[in-house]
């Protein structure tokens, strides 16, 4: 029944009756649709309907009414079973109304009257929903969740009971397409879903859905029958396709026929930040799955389509200040992000220190809206303080392990000290006294010093491997003693740790050409110093911690990998899965050796 | 001396957050640390920390602020685990504190308290109680939810009709889940006699509950405030921080029964402040009432507690007009320190800190005629002040709380 259908419908002469009436549910969407469900116990065939808010009528643009029988309430108040007394409406109102608006249905059956008022307690809950409409004969019941569903998002599918909504697909390389959106199917109707691209199809990757729950969708219809489900999903679906497709079919089995429907693929970014965001943001960091997902679908994806491009010619631009020394003991590789500013103050500790005659100092900008900024500082930072500069603009942001490779690659000391720009030294010739540790100890292949945050509590102290038992089955980086005084975090002078950080460390350059440089697999920047220690050590080259050598640290870090679900949060957990995929049996054995 | 390592805990630090139990632990603090002691004070913080850190050093290496917080205020769980299990467990091994002196779980968690116990078998864990939280849902006040009338007891049934949306058995629940806490715990302290046999009444076995007041550092009282000639003792003034349980509405109903002869003759000022947001609906009726009597009361706002000593040598008396039990105002004892002679609410802890006709007067709790008439009695001439001041006791002493304390530490149950 429409609404023009609503309204011939005739009214009654005489006092009218009240009817038994009630509402089970309503909710109210993007402010001008009304979902409504509830039963009016009226065994004539018609009903007439008005919304009234704040006292007066709310004028419709379209009305759809579903009826289905309740024999809870024929039980009750009389009538046949399969009297379809109760009813599920679809309001669209010619304007939104207010979130606090006072809502009344009026209704006028053939055998009287009654008003109902839509209360905060039947407001959006949508188990209520369902028991409304559970007594409904089949064909009824689903004719409801139609109705129901179609207020869910513009552009989902509608497949009679089910809908779908693709809301991002990704051409992932020329390996296949990243899916992110939801899917509704209470009662696992589908068949088949597969991805085509051109003239490739892939497997079914219905069953192989990354599900993770969809509070949006949830609270726009929460209507869980039977066992519920977690609408929403993620997926990379492996095709051949090829480079630079923009469009692919998604082929959706149901009972009766296969459908195929267009979707746009957008391109995957080059850009690990914009890259890692859009596939990494749909999935919230605590949710029970996360592994899974990332594992099954959000890894493989990422590995496929991000590749870490070597500079092109003419992207990467050196500039120098000053007369560098011809061939240095040490290059000190600082890449800048975010602000430039840091360089004030460490070069100023740099300019003051006994070393500074043997030593390159080379910052790389790893952030295109710092060029100007840097250069300004270098300008006249190199005449005040008469410390000779090397910087190198990489032109776009590379991750701090791209950064570290290019500044290295750009360098010609005979060690480097990887250096963040916000690591200020607190004594003079701790260059110096590094490199002799690193020198003195047979088997060192790194050094760090122990660093300190502001306050003197500790902020690096070497690194160990933990489990979380958020996310048990990945090995995290653990960093011991963090945040506590110096003086209660006590250990030899100099002690073999299972790796040190990158934000201060001093390595060969050959070993450190020889092993690679720094993995730019991994995303922004973390794990990526661990991995180098591993890595040394896989070459029997360890990593030590000289306590007695201490720098601050002023880790900018807001957010601990505990607090809320992030895309950063996100970052972290795809480095470290990908860390402990690599290196879990060598992590295993340092846990062990470190416990015993 | 002693050979202890003391890690106290307290909910918060005095220069971040100036209630009475983050002032006790950090003198405490201060009085270990004079004595050379090994002690820390890890005060919880609101703040976000220094790269995502549980733990930085705010105030000094051995004043620590733990950057923690709670997800369910009606049993104290810690918000996040790790904190206890990783972050404070860690610290308690590096540290290896041989007494843990908890002043508060209080947006700490009252899981530390256990992790305390679990790490360290043979630490002396020791509680402060500083007020009825444990007992009372409602903010620790034991004060009815809706009527603000005194409770005088905690048992699941009547705690249910204060919280309508919960059962007794939650209440009931919410206990035991606090017993098994406690068992932790080798000794309780009790700041005044009122409070213990409250929380003996509930549960706590009298043989692990200790009274030992707050204490203040030893100072001469204030020399008595110098008259104008004809002048009488006719300065009163409440200090504190002020919310619904803190009587301050019946002060200021006290002052509008005085006669206008009276109000000429007579001076009240009100030094501190709500804590804002807490309670919008108060802080409305208090700001109402502060405008309709301005220009007669004197509302000066919050103060630094190093100004106290100032602002009372200014005034002849402090009045406590607490509309709860109270425990031990730190208030009562800074007026002890400092010779001024108190009127309070005839109850709880007041009533036992306040020796009625010695330290001052008593006046029937929430009675606003009653406490005017008082001040009015009191204000007419100076022999009533002269008489208290020659007869009012000093504070408990801070250093003889510190004895004390430690004694507790060497004999409480291992």
């Amino acid at each position: 029944m429409n609404l023009a259908e609503a309204r011939r419908t005739l009214r009654s002469f005489g006092s009218p009756r009240k009817l038994h009436a009630h509402i089970d549910y309503w909710g109210s969407f993007q402010g001008d649709e009304l979902l409504i469900a509830g039963w009016v116990h009226d065994l004539g065939a018609t009903l007439e309907l008005e919304l009234w808010a704040d006292g007066s009528e709310v004028a419709l643009t379209s009305l759809t009414i579903v009826r289905g029988s309740r024999p809870d309430v024929t039980a009750r108040y009389g009538g046949e079973p399969d009297a379809r007394i109760g009813f599920v409406l679809r309001a669209d109102l010619a304007q939104s109304l207010r979130s606090d608006a006072e809502l009344t249905l009026r209704v006028h059956g053939s055998q009287g009257e009654a008003e109902l008022g839509l209360t905060a307690t039947a407001r959006e809950k949508g188990e209520k929903f369902t028991a409304s409409i559970r007594g409904y004969a089949d064909r009824d019941r689903q004719a409801a969740i139609r109705l129901a569903t179609s207020v869910l998002g513009v552009g989902a599918i509608d497949l009679g009971s089910v809908r779908l909504n693709v809301e991002r697909a990704f051409l992932v390389g020329t390996r296949g397409v990243f899916l992110q959106g939801w899917l509704f199917d209470p009662e696992a109707s589908l068949k088949g879903l597969r991805v085509r691209v051109a003239n490739a199809s892939s497997e079914d990757v219905l069953l192989e859905l990354g599900r993770l729950p969809r509070p949006d969708v949830d609270r726009a219809i929460d209507v869980r029958l039977g066992a519920g489900g977690d609408w929403g999903f993620v997926c990379f679906a492996p095709v051949q396709a090829p480079a630079g497709s923009a469009h692919a079919e998604l082929l959706i089995e149901t009972r009766a026929a296969v459908i195929s429907v267009p979707v746009d693929l957008l391109p995957l970014s080059r850009d690990a930040v914009r890259l890692s965001t859009d596939l990494l943001s749909p999935v919230d960091p605590s949710g029970a799955r996360v592994v899974e997902l990332l594992e099954a679908h959000i890894a493989p994806a990422i590995e496929a389509g991000y590749q870490p491009a070597p500079p092109a010619p003419g992207e990467v631009e050196v500039y120098r200040f000053g007369q560098l020394p011809a061939s240095p003991k040490r290059s000190l590789v600082i890449p800048l992000f975010g602000r430039a500013d840091f360089m004030l103050y460490q070069l100023n500790e740099l300019a003051r220190d006994p070393d500074l005659a043997e030593t390159e100092i080379v910052y790389v900008i790893d952030d295109p809206r710092l060029t100007e900024h840097a250069l300004g500082f270098a300008r006249t930072l190199h005449e005040l303080l008469e410390i000779p500069l090397m910087l190198v603009d990489t032109g776009r942001n590379r991750g701090f392990a791209g950064a570290i490779n290019l500044g290295a690659a750009q360098s010609s000391g005979r060690y480097l000290v990887l250096l963040n720009s916000d690591v200020l030294p607190k004594e003079r010739g701790w260059l110096d006294r590094l490199e002799r540790e690193l020198e003195a100890l047979p088997d060192a292949g790194l050094v760090g010093p122990r660093l300190l945050f502001h306050d003197g509590t500790v902020q690096h102290d070497g690194i160990a491997f933990r489990r979380d038992p958020t996310w048990p089955t990945l090995w995290l980086n653990d960093h011991p003693g963090k945040g506590i005084p110096a003086h209660l975090v006590r250990g030899p002078r100099v002690e073999r740790v299972p790796a040190v950080t990158a934000a201060c460390a001093v390595i060969a350059r050959a070993f450190f050409q020889e092993l690679g440089g720094l993995d730019e697999g991994y995303i922004v920047g973390d794990y990526e110093d661990s991995d180098l220690c591993l890595r040394a050590a896989a070459r029997g080259r360890a990593s030590y911690v000289v306590r007695d050598v201490t720098l601050y640290h002023l880790e900018r870090q807001s957010q601990s990998l505990a607090g809320s679900g992030s895309w950063r949060t996100m970052v972290t957990l795809y480095n470290a899965w990908r860390h402990g995929r690599r290196w879990a049996s060598e992590i295993e054995a340092s846990v062990r050796a470190r416990r015993t | 001396m002693s050979e202890d390592r003391i890690l106290l805990v307290a909910h918060g630090h005095p220069t971040v957050s100036r209630g009475g139990a983050e002032m006790v632990a950090k003198l405490l603090f201060d009085e270990y640390r004079a004595r050379g002691l090994d002690a820390t004070l890890l005060a919880r913080s609101s703040a976000p920390s220094h790269g995502g850190t549980a733990f930085s050093a705010g105030h000094s290496l051995r004043e620590l602020s733990f950057h923690t917080s709670m997800s369910d205020y009606f049993v104290f769980r810690s918000a996040d685990a790790r904190h206890v299990f990783k972050d404070f467990r860690e610290l308690l091994l590096r540290l290896r504190p041989t007494v843990v002196h908890f002043h508060h779980y209080l947006h700490l968690g009252i899981e530390l308290i256990h992790e305390a116990r679990r790490t360290l078998p043979d630490a002396k864990i020791v509680l402060t109680l500083h007020e009825y939280l444990l007992l009372c849902h409602h903010q620790g006040q034991m004060v009815k939810t809706k009527s603000y009338e005194l409770c005088y007891r905690s048992a699941p049934d009547d705690c249910a009709r204060c919280f309508p949306e919960r059962s007794a058995a939650d209440f009931f629940l919410r206990k035991r889940y606090f017993e098994a806490f406690l068992e932790d715990v080798d000794a309780f302290i009790a700041p005044s006699r009122f409070l213990l046999e409250r929380y003996v009444e509930w549960g706590i076995p009298a043989e692990r509950i200790r009274f030992i007041e707050y204490g203040q550092p030893k100072r001469e009282p204030l020399p008595p405030r110098e008259l104008a000639a004809g002048e009488t003792r006719n300065r009163f003034a409440y200090f504190g921080q002020i919310n619904r349980f803190k009587g301050v509405l019946v002060l200021l109903e006290a002052w509008q029964r005085l006669s206008a002869k009276e109000k000429k003759r007579i001076q009240l000022e009100i030094h501190g402040s709500t804590l804002l947001g807490h309670d919008p609906a108060f802080d409305e009726v208090l700001r109402r009432k502060l405008d309709e009597l301005d220009g007669e009361v004197k509302y000066f706002g919050p103060y630094e507690s190093r100004e106290l000593r100032g602002l009372m040598a200014e005034i002849d008396w402090v009045i406590v007009p607490s509309t709860w039990w109270e425990n031990s105002p730190v208030v009562i004892e800074e007026a002890l320190g400092n010779g001024r002679p108190i009127l309070c609410s005839d109850i709880g802890g007041m009533a036992e800190k306040v020796r009625d006709g010695l330290d001052g007067h008593h006046f029937a709790v929430g009675n606003a005629a009653a406490l005017a008439t008082l001040m009015a009695k009191v204000s007419r001439g100076n022999e009533a002040w002269d008489e208290l001041r020659s007869r009012m006791g000093p504070p408990p002493a801070l250093a003889h709380t510190a004895d004390q304390q430690l004694e507790l530490y060497r004999t409480a149950r291992s």
